[in-house]
């Protein structure tokens, strides 16, 4: 069986610092994965490493993505094998539309998969029915990409693009965080309509309530560079009334209280 | 200012034969350039601009039958005059009905505006022109009438170390409006010295495009003067793509209260290219309003200067002044020198200058990299993106389509 995404033993350092000391996680098309931990476990360096910014060096450790050396391939050539990463904190770029932006996008990894390129009208019909599926409105697309813009509206926009790119494999890097209730229920339903048997999803956060809309098959925990356990979607209800530390002592990264 | 070389590298243009129209021009500007001479290393006007190089080559009169490059596509349709060399090329033109345009060679007297904005310059290339100049074009707009097209200025150079100097003259009378978009071509190693006077009367409104992209072994000494009376508008759009060298000075006086200025530049210098702006706006009357905004970008060895003058005279209460140049530097080697300098004398003013220079923006290379765009196209339309501010409003579209098509191979639709 041809293997769809897995990481195995991944140390990644910054500035000299090794922050990722030996990630494996084997993830199948058609599952949602969810990644918890406390601040500073690494949770977002990995989903950085695995699209692949160059603040990273990765120092050991293999990724396969689609059968192929994931790390071996400029950030760009990820995006247009299959992979998203939706941002933490989504970049302004003054003066590029989003609409311009998306199209150069899309287009490049069409192109890349050699695939025709979609011409102005094709592109249009498919931001406007992706527009309405995350309630973003025209006047937003045609701004500059995410200038000017609150954070509810910077986490839609990553989810519009999600949606238009249509990935095979969904990073989401607390796209939660800053959201409120509806902008929350909106960007899970964005998810929500992303996900079937051929894609998957790493969905990066804090907390539960991202989880009650998206039920993941999965439930990771990292914390100091390590994915410290797994288990299934009971095991973000349970972090979620208990906290890390009862985890983080039976791994033995915390002293018993 | 000093000489800095015993015999005058444009000694051979100076005895060329002037028109009537331009016979006092030339005398004039042989006068002024004696008493001026050629700047040397030490003028601080021209501290950050190497002109050794132009100064000690012996320049030819251009002939007239050499290898020029094409008419541009963009002043293919609509008004336009050709200038091959410096002379205007009159069979090849095509003149707008609602305006006198004629050229000086063909003119029996000069107008009485001609050199009045030039004939005090300190700029030794001012006189230069005036001294050497054997043609050019005159446009007047009667009061009231708007040309309902731009009217193209194309300056097309061919030679190899040979010289011209180009005068135009541009009245836009009471009421009137008109559009005026000058463009430079080339190719050898020559020096392209035009000088353009625009005189907006009252309530008219002039919008001047000046585009250079002369040869990359040219050197460009380009000047713009202009007087804006009461409520009149003037916009420019000064945009330097090409010539190993080039210098603009545009110089704009406000005679009467209610005038706005608008300046836009936009600068690109690579290999060692250095790309010269210099502008100076005098604010001498009441109410009037301007904003200046030129934008750089400096790949390689290239080098950017920007000294951005602005007086405002002891009568000019409630004058509003914004200037802004901002730069981007895209290598390791690449400059900008940038020098605004305001002199107020008003009380009741709103003044503001600022500059920054900076360099791509690493986070969003990422951002647009992890969406599938190679780094190379990143670079560009980021480059692009910035480049475009300084030019959005220029209102002739097939020549801002044109400017952003040369730098970088953008598509239409992508500013915001």
């Amino acid at each position: 069986m041809s293997t769809f995404l897995e990481i195995r033993d991944l140390h990644a350092s910054v500035d000299g610092t090794e922050i990722l000391k030996g990630i494996s996680l084997k993830v199948n098309r058609g599952e949602t994965h969810a990644s918890m931990g406390p601040n500073g476990s690494g949770k977002s360096t990995l989903a950085q490493v695995l699209a692949g910014h160059d603040a990273y060096e990765v120092t050991q450790g293999e990724v396969i993505f689609n059968d192929s050396d994931l790390l071996d391939l400029e950030p760009e050539k990820r995006a247009c094998e299959g992979l998203f990463l939706a941002f933490q904190y989504p970049v302004e770029i003054p003066g590029v539309s989003c609409t311009y932006f998306l199209k150069m996008a899309l287009n490049a990894q069409r192109k890349y998969r050699g695939e025709d390129e979609l011409d102005a009208m094709d592109f249009l019909a498919r931001v406007r029915e992706k527009m309405a599926q995350v309630q973003i409105d025209q006047s937003l697309i045609n701004r500059p990409v995410n200038a000017g813009f609150s954070g509810g509206e910077k986490k839609r926009n990553e989810i519009f693009q999600l949606l238009v790119l249509e990935p095979q494999l969904a990073i989401l890097d607390e796209t939660d965080s800053g959201l409120d209730i509806d902008a929350l229920r909106t960007v899970s339903s964005g998810v929500q309509q992303y996900r079937n048997e051929n894609n998957a999803a790493i969905v990066v956060t804090h907390y539960q309530r991202l989880l009650d809309h998206i039920t993941p098959d999965f439930v990771h925990v990292l914390s100091e560079g390590k994915i410290i356990r797994s288990g299934g979607p009971e095991l973000a209800l349970e972090l979620e009334k208990r906290g890390y530390d009862w985890v983080r002592q039976e791994a033995g990264q915390l002293a018993e209280a | 200012m000093s000489t800095t070389t015993i015999s005058s590298p444009f000694a051979a243009a100076a005895t060329a034969l002037a028109p009537g129209a331009l016979h006092k021009l030339q005398s004039q500007g042989r006068a002024r350039l004696e008493q001026l001479g050629y700047p040397g290393p030490r003028d601080e006007a021209w501290r950050f601009t190497p002109l050794a190089q132009t100064l000690t080559t012996s320049w030819q009169v251009a002939g007239a039958d050499a290898d020029y490059p094409a008419v541009p596509d963009f002043a293919l349709n609509g008004y336009r005059v050709i200038l091959r060399n410096g002379r205007v090329d009159l069979k090849a033109s095509k003149l707008p009905e609602a305006a006198s345009v004629s050229s000086f060679a063909t003119l029996a007297d000069a107008p009485v505006e001609l050199n009045q904005l030039f004939a005090e310059s300190a700029q030794s290339f001012a006189a230069l022109n005036a001294s050497a100049a054997v043609d050019g074009v005159v446009i007047r707009v009667p009061a009231g009438v708007t040309i309902d097209a731009p009217i193209h200025l194309v300056h097309l150079m061919a030679g190899e170390d040979v010289s011209a100097h180009p005068r135009h003259l541009i009245v836009a009378e009471r009421g009137s409006a008109c559009t005026v978009v000058e463009s430079c071509f080339g190719v050898g190693t020559y020096v392209a010295n035009p000088a353009t006077e625009i005189f907006v009367a009252e309530s008219a409104t002039v919008n001047h495009v000046r585009l250079q992209q002369d040869s990359m072994t040219a050197t460009h000494l380009g000047l713009i003067a202009a007087q804006v009376a009461g409520d009149a508008t003037l916009h420019s759009y000064a945009v330097s793509l090409g010539a190993a060298l080039s210098r603009t000075e545009i110089d704009v006086v406000m005679t009467a209260p209610g005038g706005h200025v608008g300046l836009h530049g936009l600068y690109s210098a690579k290999d060692k290219q250095v790309a010269d702006f210099h502008t100076s706006l005098d604010h001498a009357h009441p109410d009037c309003t301007s904003e200046q905004m030129y934008k750089g970008v400096l790949d390689d060895r290239g080098r950017g200067v920007f000294a951005g003058r602005i007086m405002v005279r002891q009568d000019a209460q409630r004058t509003a002044a914004m200037q802004t140049n901002r730069a981007l530097l895209l290598s390791d080697d690449a400059k900008v020198n940038t020098m605004p300098q305001l002199e107020i004398f008003a009380d009741d003013v709103s003044c503001t200058h600022g500059a920054t220079i900076g360099e791509l923006d690493e986070k969003a290379l990422f951002y647009m990299q992890s969406r599938g765009i190679d780094e190379a196209s990143a670079r560009s339309i980021l480059t692009y993106a910035f480049a475009d501010e300084a030019i959005i409003g220029l209102p002739v579209d097939v020549v801002r389509r044109y400017i952003e098509s040369q730098l970088t191979g953008h598509e239409e639709g992508m500013t915001a």
